[in-house]
């Protein structure tokens, strides 16, 4: 086991190096640069000439390059452009809990709600309650963000004032409520769709007709055997949904007033903002490898026989 | 894809026995199921718009009339017109060529990357599930925003890049679906068993391995299809994707945002296809299985 | 008169008062009687001396509100002082404001928050748009009109007590341009300013002097009318907060030094931030209000309408369903109040030679007779935009809007067009390359808009053009530095009112792939006119030059109608002599948000 864990953390630190070697390349290969952000004139090349001088962008690419990942080693990883009082690490962590909040608790709320109906849709396989779960399924997966986020906005915070429409200070849990349910909803249709799929799946093997042979009643078969294999490739897919939805999304984050992770994600890469680019995909990276190293461990307790390593024999 | 049943000798008798009348065994088991039906008439059905919308489609999809910009539906325009008078009708045959061609198109890719790396890495272990583990990280991890202005600003926007742009996300999936899938079945007792017999590896892999994977892969390469189609509405506005006036479901969708109180026409209808569309392929992608796998009693 | 017989009177009064105030339910001031008793010791003269202690009843003064930290008492009707805040939407990252730089001369595209808060600025419009003095008292200008004297206000001290002089200002613009000052282009009306943007020049060069502690003088190479104007966008800041503290003194609420009647108290990059008022301010930008308070705020008329957010704009990509909800509802209706158009949206060309046949006038006149402005700007615009025949809008100081009409580009004529084309050698669009446009981080009406010009270019001249929506980095980067963009679609809004913010940025050698001596000639002729109204029609000549040679499709002014809530309400926001009304800066500039405040009306209850 520990073996194996360092193994795995010697190749999460190889890929780490390789993808900001990449990174470092690609965001210099693109057209523009971080002195034009948002500019009516453009930069003259003296103007540019002092903003290069000052970031070390002079410099021939490898050289900028070393340069960062002696830093980078030390957890270092310079300060954004965008916003040079604080550190690269600062902002991302500064960033983290308001996204990670919103995002982790609509997570939550698709898998616990879409899992449920999921195994009510496969146990109820062909039947009509199957067929309604799927179809709203597929609906609530389709429906435009736009049109959510204005329905309940409206109808909630303005008409009925349930709950304030977004923003973040001083109003209490009672703001994470509509956010929540405008990223969480349209994830749970995938997630009671997959969930379905897996566990018809796992229904149709021979062991499971095995059961019903001996009498078992269907409840029992279903969740000793049937989600047991099921959970295989359910958790492969939903593990990685935490980190993807708490990080945040730009439309949620705009919409309902968060100040999220998200919008860094996309803007970094507009605004041409490398510092924070390589901080934000090292980051991404460490969260995104951290919870795929999770699921190969979770195969292991889910199903005892799954090794890890070498198939023997 | 014969299923198991726990004998070694037993699937090869089998499949011999059944050659005979397994398709018209199959296509008795698909044709009861409705959804599958359903699935089947409705891609065929967009096969055929897709391919022949330039003689079905009543006119163009790119003519702007201003005079009859965003009207609701009515003789002239069945499914209405969009803010720059262009019928709704014909711009959504038309949509469904770039989401046959590109969706179609990246999921054979994804699968076919990624379903073998995945097979491969699961069942090899050791330092061949080490290499893939690593691509999957790496892939996984690359700045999408950043990618996609290279693939727009450096190499010029193309069908090829598109599909490109969009396989490189969208394998990694299915490559960790198969690879866990394949971790769980390695360890099953008839695997052993080949495997003492001397039955070559990919003999193994081709009748053991992967006949348990398929039908879940099946799907979500059916699935995957409307996904894509979303992904590229989003890139669409970065100058990548299909590009104006050209119209595609995703795109059509996004720009009702502005009308879609006033004419909710302009998005009903895409969401609409994009609906049926995965409801279709879902359910083709489902009867196809449980018509091949002759172990479902119906 | 008895004393019980008074007190009836003044009790009966009080009441009808009362109830006349529960009928108004406007946001009307209101005027409530206040009783004050008074105790007071008098001599009743009587048999004998006697001091006695009687009630008077006094009507006291007119009421009015609490007074805030800088001394301004709010009107009777405002709600009390901690309800007088204005919440801002903390900017994101890559939008202006949210950006790095706390200081308005440090960075303008990359600043942390809007302008002018914690600043004196040097001059900003009243509500006629004319420059009036704020650290200034008043200008004057030299004979040979290349000099104008500011004469500082010498009340005027940073918050930590030392006094602000016109060295002071000197030093702020020799620090901005010497580092590079993004916004730097703005004064090149200065003398020497270019030249020490560039670094050709150091930065003593710079057109700016401090003739004695009080008196800053601006220099200028040529005459230009504006210079006030230009003060605008002028902040001073404090030399010692960087001697002390370093770069970051702007963003960090320990170390900032304020200078203008707001002061930094607390700042969270991206999450939120606020000002309060700087009691040391001894400026005459005085606010009603008590707090500049800036988070993450939600967006959209439903969020407006829950009075999560104070303002909201409707315009051309307003969703059209919004827009039927606000004229539809009267309290909506009443809080609406439609902006001048202050931007013009552009299809430019580049004629550098580079695209042939982009070079030639005729192919040029024939792409923009081709295109119906009145109908396409008519159907995209949805009410919220003016067709562009000119570059300066429709209703702004000094446009030409009706007189360009009927120049020969902006008359659409698909017959002439096509003659046109054919003459320059491309009959029915044989053999006419297909180009991009490429179109700057577009809105979606934009999108829109060049669909239709596509459209009218492909159905009339047979042209095929490829559309391409790109980001605000990449586009400038390729069309206006490297310039190997055919054909692009941009926009431009004003800095100053004054004609010449506009026409400025189009002369020959600035952002633009297309030179035009001519224009060059009539605008720089025109700009230095000492009369005024002889300088006006210059510069409309000009004008008609430009777009007369075609360089530009001027295509689309769009307006916007901004919302605020009826119980905001003071002298800052009444309408101008033109019936426009703003509860923002006017035109630019700074925004000490003076003027407005809070009141207590309960108008909006039925919403």
């Amino acid at each position: 086991m520990l073996d194996y864990t360092l193994r795995r953390l010697g190749g999460v630190l190889a890929t780490l190096v390789l993808l900001s070697m990449f990174t470092f390349v690609l965001s210099r290969a693109i057209p523009g640069g971080p002195w034009d952000v948002g500019v009516e004139i453009p930069r003259t090349p003296e103007q540019i000439a002092m903003f290069k001088e000052k970031y070390g962008l002079d410099k021939p690419i490898w050289q900028q390059y070393l340069v960062w990942l002696r830093n980078a080693v030390t957890l270092d990883f310079g300060s954004p452009y965008m916003a040079p009082e604080m550190s690269v690490t600062q902002l991302i962590l500064r960033q983290l809990p308001y996204s990670a909040l919103v995002g982790g608790l609509a997570a939550a709320l698709a898998i616990t709600v879409g899992v449920i109906l999921g195994m009510i849709a496969a146990a109820r396989q062909n039947t009509w309650a199957d067929i309604v779960i799927n179809s709203a399924a597929v609906v609530v997966g389709t429906i435009p963000g736009f049109v959510l986020g204005f329905v309940l906005i409206y109808f909630f915070a303005a008409k009925l004032r349930w709950f304030p429409s977004g923003g973040w200070s001083d109003t209490g849990y009672k703001t994470l409520v509509l956010p929540v349910t405008a990223f969480g909803v349209p994830a749970t249709g995938g997630v009671a769709r997959w969930t379905r799929q897996c566990m018809v799946e796992a229904m149709s093997s021979d062991y499971v007709r095995t059961a019903y042979a001996k009498g078992v009643r269907q409840a029992g078969v279903m969740s000793r055997h049937v989600l047991r294999n099921a959970l295989i490739p359910m958790i492969t897919s939903f593990l990685p949904m935490f980190p993807a939805m708490m990080t945040g999304s730009v439309f949620i984050e705009h919409t309902f007033g968060i100040p999220g992770l998200g919008q860094w994600f996309v803007s970094s890469s507009f605004s041409r903002d490398y510092p924070m680019v390589l901080g934000i995909t090292i980051f991404w990276a460490v969260l995104i490898a951290l919870t795929y190293f999770v699921t190969d461990i979770l195969y292991g307790v889910i199903d005892p026989r799954v090794r890890l390593t070498e198939k023997e024999g | 894809m014969t299923s198991l049943t726990g004998h070694l000798g037993a699937p090869v008798v089998e499949e011999r026995v059944r050659h005979a009348g397994f398709w018209a065994g199959a296509w008795r088991r698909y044709r009861r199921n409705l959804l599958a039906m359903y699935g089947l008439v409705f891609v065929v059905f967009i096969l055929i718009v897709g391919i022949f919308a330039p003689w079905l489609a009543p006119y163009s999809y790119n003519k702007v009339n201003l005079d009859h910009a965003l009207e609701p539906p009515s003789a002239a325009y069945p499914l209405g017109t969009d803010q720059l008078g262009r019928d709704m009708l014909s711009r959504i045959m038309y949509a469904a060529r770039p989401m046959l061609l590109v969706g179609f198109v990246t999921q054979i890719f994804a699968q076919l990357i990624g379903v073998p790396m995945g097979i491969i890495a699961g069942y090899a272990g050791g330092a061949l599930d080490w290499i893939v583990t690593r691509l999957i990280d790496f892939f996984s991890a690359l700045p999408w925003y950043l990618v996609v202005l290279y693939l727009v600003m450096v190499l010029r926007p193309s069908l090829e890049n598109l599909i490109l742009a969009l396989t490189i996300t969208s394998w990694v999936g299915p490559c960790r679906v198969v690879r866990g899938l394949t971790l769980s079945v390695r360890e099953q007792d008839y695997v052993d068993a080949a495997q003492a017999l001397g039955i070559p590896t990919r003999l193994i892999l081709k009748n053991h391995i992967f006949p348990q994977a398929a039908p879940l892969l099946l799907w979500s390469f059916a699935v995957g299809i409307p996904t894509s189609v979303f992904a590229e509405a989003g890139l669409s506005f970065l100058g990548m994707g299909v590009r104006p006036p050209n119209p595609s479901w995703g795109m059509m969708l996004g720009e009702a945002g502005q009308w879609w109180i006033y004419r909710p026409h302009m998005f009903i209808f895409p969401g609409l296809m994009i609906t049926l569309s995965v409801l279709a392929f879902q359910g083709l992608a489902d009867g196809l299985r449980t018509a091949i796998d002759v172990n479902v009693n119906i | 008169m008895s004393r019980i017989t008074r007190r009836r009177l003044l009790q009966s009064a009080g009441a009808a008062a009362a109830t006349a105030a529960l009928a108004a339910c406007q946001p009307v001031v209101v005027e409530k009687a206040v009783e004050k008793v008074v105790k007071e010791t008098v001599v009743v003269k009587e048999a004998v001396e006697v001091e006695k202690e009687v009630t008077r009843v006094v009507q006291a003064a007119a009421p009015t509100g609490p007074t805030n930290a800088l001394g301004v008492t709010l009107p009777a009707d405002a709600l009390p002082l901690d309800q007088q805040y204005r919440l801002i939407a903390v900017g994101r990252p890559g939008e202006q404001a949210g950006g790095s730089y706390g200081h308005e001369m440090e960075s303008l595209y990359n600043r942390a928050y809007p302008l002018g808060y914690g600043s004196e600025v040097l001059t900003q419009l009243d509500i006629e748009r004319n420059p009036q003095g704020v650290a200034c008292e008043s200008w004057s200008i030299a004979e040979d009109g290349l000099a104008w004297d500011f004469k500082l206000r010498k009340e005027l001290k940073f918050a930590d007590g030392k006094p602000i002089t016109a060295h002071d200002w000197v030093w702020t613009f020799r620090r901005s341009f010497e580092k590079g000052y993004d916004f730097g282009w703005f004064f090149y009306d200065i003398l020497n300013a270019q030249q020490v943007l560039a670094g050709e020049l150091p930065p003593e060069e710079l057109g700016m002097e401090a003739m004695d502690d009080f008196t800053l003088r601006i220099k200028t190479k040529e005459f230009v009318p504006y210079i006030p104007s230009l003060g605008v966008w002028a902040f001073v800041a404090p030399p010692q907060a960087y001697e002390q503290y370093g770069e970051n003194w702007a963003v960090n609420p320990q170390q900032y030094i304020a200078s203008g009647p707001w002061t930094l108290k607390e700042f969270e990059r991206g999450v939120k931030w606020t000002f309060d008022l700087n009691p040391e301010y001894k400026g005459v930008n005085r606010p009603y209000y008590t707090q500049l308070r800036a988070r993450t705020l939600p967006t959209g008329l439903p969020a407006y309408i829950a009075g999560d957010i104070q303002q909201h704009s409707i315009g051309i990509d307003t969703p059209a369903g919004e827009v039927a909800i606000v004229n539809a509802n009267p309290i909506l209706r009443s809080e609406s109040h439609p902006q001048p158009s202050l931007v013009t949206w552009y299809i430019g060309f580049n004629t550098t030679g580079k695209f042939k046949p982009l070079d030639d006038i005729n192919v040029r006149m024939a792409l923009s007779r081709a295109i119906d402005k009145e109908k396409i700007i008519g159907e995209v615009g949805r009410g919220f935009a003016y067709p562009a025949w000119g570059l300066v809008p429709n209703g702004f100081p000094g446009n030409s809007h009706e007189m360009l009409k009927g120049r020969e580009p902006n008359q659409f004529d698909p017959q002439a067009a096509k003659e046109l084309l054919a003459k320059a050698g491309f009959p029915n669009g044989q053999g006419f390359p297909k180009f991009e446009l490429w179109i700057r981080n577009p809105q979606p009406y934009m999108v829109t808009l060049c669909e239709a010009v596509q459209a009218a270019w492909k159905e009339h001249l047979n042209i095929d053009v490829d559309l391409y929506p790109t980001d605000h980095q990449s586009f400038t980067a390729r069309t206006f530095r490297e310039r190997d963009i055919p054909i692009y679609f941009v926009g431009y809004s004003m800095d100053f009112y004054d004609p010449a913010t506009f026409m400025s940025v189009f002369r020959s050698g600035g952002r633009h792939p297309h030179d035009d001596p001519a224009y060059d000639e009539a605008f720089n002729t025109g700009n230095s006119t000492r009369d005024p109204r002889r300088r006006l029609e210059l510069l409309s000549e000009a004008e008609a030059i430009l777009v007369d040679h075609v360089g530009y499709i001027f295509l689309i002014q769009p307006f916007s109608v901004a919302l605020w809530p009826c119980n905001l309400a003071g002298e800052g926001i009444r309408p101008n002599s033109a019936g426009f009304q703003s509860d923002t800066a006017y035109g630019g500039g700074a925004n000490p948000w003076v003027g407005a405040y809070w009141s207590d009306s309960d108008c909006r209850k039925r919403l």
